[in-house]
């Protein structure tokens, strides 16, 4: 009965173990900084509004996150090995520049992030340039969906798209935030679109049941081993 | 036959009530299954839209969809829906921006739909996945039907939970079959169970709007009873129970044929074992019900197909959009194309697969075990890496032991090596005719789910290969390393989409 027991507390012991081991993974991942979304514009990046040639450049705004905010992202890739972007962000209502960064691309079709130096901050609308450097940059976006804050700017193509008419896609990043701390934002997104008893509460009940499926795998195996080591049958014949 | 099986135990509570184990397994898996139906945004699955409007067309106009003479694939109150979570901008774009997920935008969402309530029932019309059988979708407009609301987000969620249940039938499905083959060892019937409902590609499926929901647990019921079948011998009960449930699968997907080869193979094994073998007639008479079972409501299928114009099966078609000719199979290249899939190429031989590295890796064990969305939400490296590594070990512990078997279970290895081999050989040889017809590779690693509980078979006899004392402890890691995956998982679709 005692190797019956000890075999019995080990089998709750690993997983109890790797159980804790997890959370703790989990933990530290979810602590680590990563760029998370204050802002995106409805724009999906569907296809490529212009190509950007040195000097070239856009605007769009005001447009307002829901933070502060530390990047800029944008949709495209260079027109040839490389090419330079700098990114300006200005007070929608004074003009004032807030915030520069720069980056340069390469081919392949994404999105692109600079970093900026100085905070964009939450709740004041902003407007977004982007000036093109060196090589040539093909930008994408789609036709308008917010009449609010169109794509303005000069984009020295002739065959370019008519200002006003598009917007570029765009979004704001706090490259700061963890993972842990966005849930909460991540939740109340995630509540939308969905049936209209779902709330962000829905979401952080489900995340602490999912924890506390570890306890239940602990139960799980430690009465599958019991059973294991004295089955009813055997248990029955010895009464 | 009856002689030779240890005596029934008298009956008790006890057996009639759920194992402990396994309740808590399934408390477990319907907590993480209902955050899968609820974490990932709406259409975000595998052509769900498609397979929504299917569900929808079955439930409002109990028709097919398909119909060459309705305009409209989606109906409006699906395209408003559609439109307004940005579904058609995310699907199948790897970089593309992410929606704004404006409570505003719902807000006016809910307000369109409550001022112009849009039709339902005027869709029908074209749709990729028409070809499909419709039980799936009968069992999903169950959730339907029970959700009446103007926000369609409604009814798809309820939809989506709705497969909880057969995620819940996978599990006790998965834990019978190991029950069956181990016999009744509650340690491996709880592995094999766990990594039948944990693995998170399976629980995303199960969850989605798909018929890979339903065939899953059909599959695994169908090893379970075919086990039964050959270990046991014949049994007219089990006989009809394994028709039928063929029968199902097939009128779930037609992937499901690749089932008949092994069914009836287990079937025959099991006549010819059948206790009153040569005397009477009433086995005859269930041979032909149980067979009867499984013919008659396919035969119907294929009637009602080909009245529609369409095959029975899943058809590859020419890039063009005509069918392939009969001759577009080069069976030299069916072998190269097989051979790289698992193996490296040859020097001699031309690139085939499309794939950037060993096909099996990148696609049985990536899209396999946790690829989420449209394909376009993967885990990171490491992740891939150690499940390939532990995947490889399951494989050649358990190849091991099974070279070991002898006797009897050597023809439960027939029959489900055959009915896994059918599967793999039809995906194969569809895959190269997509490939020859110039459509690239179609396959994707959730097409091997329907043979899951197979897999956990494998885990579960590499767990009983442990000594004694760490079983337990082996049992533990494998549930705990698959709910870690789990979280992973989860938190990979939160940060893709919410972040």
């Amino acid at each position: 009965m005692s190797r019956l027991s000890l075999r019995v507390r080990r089998a709750w012991l690993v997983p109890a173990l790797v159980a804790f081991l997890a959370v703790l993974l989990l933990v530290i991942a979810g602590a680590q900084a990563g760029p998370r979304r204050t802002f995106t514009s409805d724009a999906p990046n569907v296809s490529q509004l212009a190509v950007m040639h040195p000097q070239a450049r856009v605007c769009e705004g005001g447009v307002t996150s829901d933070g502060p905010s530390d990047a800029v992202g944008v949709w495209g890739g260079s027109v040839g090995p490389v090419a330079g972007l700098k990114v300006e962000v200005q007070d929608a209502r004074t003009g004032r520049t807030l915030a520069r960064g720069g980056l340069d691309v390469g081919p392949p079709l994404g999105e692109h992030v600079a970093d900026l130096h100085g905070q964009i901050p939450g709740g004041r609308p902003v407007r977004v340039c982007l000036v093109e450097v060196f090589g040539a940059y093909g930008l994408w976006g789609s036709g308008i969906v917010h009449p609010g804050f169109p794509l303005t700017g000069m984009l020295t193509d002739p065959r370019a798209p008519v200002p006003g008419a598009f917007d570029f896609s765009l979004v704001l990043l706090n490259a700061h935030r963890s993972l842990l701390g966005s849930l909460s934002t991540a939740f109340s997104r995630a509540a939308l679109f969905r049936p209209s008893w779902v709330g962000s509460w829905t979401f952080w009940l489900l995340a602490a049941g999912v924890l506390a499926t570890f306890a239940l795998a602990v139960v799980a195996v430690t009465a599958a081993a019991s059973d294991e080591e004295d089955p009813p049958l055997r248990r029955a014949s010895r009464r | 036959m009856t002689a030779d099986l240890p005596a029934a135990p008298p009956p008790s509570p006890r057996r009639r009530s759920v194992p402990a184990p396994l309740a808590a397994l399934l408390v477990t898996v319907t907590l993480v299954g209902i955050c899968w139906a609820l974490i990932v945004p709406a259409w975000q699955a595998p052509d769900e839209p498609d397979h929504f409007a299917y569900a929808q067309s079955l439930a409002t106009r109990l028709a097919l969809p398909g119909d060459p003479h309705r305009p409209l694939g989606f109906s409006l109150a699906q395209s408003l829906a559609g439109n307004d979570a940005q579904a058609n901008d995310l699907s199948f774009m790897v970089h593309a921006v992410r929606p704004p997920w404006s409570a505003s935008a719902f807000a006016g969402y809910l307000h369109t739909v409550s001022q112009q309530h849009p039709p339902e029932s005027d869709g029908g019309g074209p749709n990729a996945q028409a070809v499909n059988p419709p039980l799936f979708y009968l069992y999903s407009d169950l959730a339907y039907w029970a959700t009446g609301s103007d926000n369609l987000f409604a009814r798809l969620y309820a939809m989506r939970a709705w497969g909880v249940s057969l995620l819940l039938a996978t599990v006790t499905a998965a834990w019978l079959l190991a029950g069956e083959v181990l016999r009744r060892r509650r340690l491996p019937q709880l592995v094999c169970a766990a990594v039948s409902g944990l693995v998170p590609m399976e629980t995303f499926m199960a969850t989605s709007i798909n018929p890979d929901a339903l065939l899953v647990p059909l599959w695994t019921l169908v090893l379970w009873v075919g086990a039964r079948l050959v270990r046991r011998g014949w049994r007219a009960r089990e006989a009809v129970a394994l028709c039928a449930l063929t029968a199902a699968a097939i009128l779930t997907k037609a992937t499901s044929y690749a089932l008949l080869p092994g069914v009836l193979a287990a079937l025959a094994f099991a006549w010819r074992r059948r206790p009153d073998r040569g005397r009477a007639v009433a086995p005859w008479a269930a041979a032909a019900a149980a067979l009867a079972t499984l013919a008659v409501p396919v035969l119907a299928w294929v009637q009602i197909t080909t009245s529609r114009g369409v095959s029975a099966v899943n058809t590859v078609t020419a890039a063009t959009g005509h069918p392939l000719p009969g001759g577009g199979f080069p069976i030299g290249g069916f072998f190269s194309y097989v051979w790289q899939y698992y193996l490296p190429r040859l020097p001699f031989m031309t690139k085939i697969n499309t794939a950037p590295g060993l096909a099996v890796y990148y696609v049985w064990l990536k899209t396999g075990w946790a690829t989420f969305g449209w394909l376009d939400v993967y885990l990171a490296p490491w992740v891939y890496a150690t499940l390939g590594a532990l995947t490889l070990l399951v494989a050649v512990i358990s190849a091991v032991t099974v070279a070991r078997l002898r006797g009897a279970r050597l023809a439960l290895l027939g029959y489900f090596g055959l009915v896994t081999a059918a599967l793999v050989a039809g995906l194969h040889v569809t895959a190269f005719r997509a490939i020859v017809a110039g459509q690239g590779s179609l396959l994707q690693g959730r097409y091997l789910l329907p043979v899951i509980g197979l897999f956990g078979l494998a885990v579960a006899v590499v767990v009983t290969r442990l000594p004694p004392r760490w079983r337990g402890a082996g049992a533990g890691a494998v549930l705990a390393g698959l709910l870690l995956l789990q979280v992973i998982s989860l938190a990979a679709v939160a940060k893709a989409y919410y972040t």
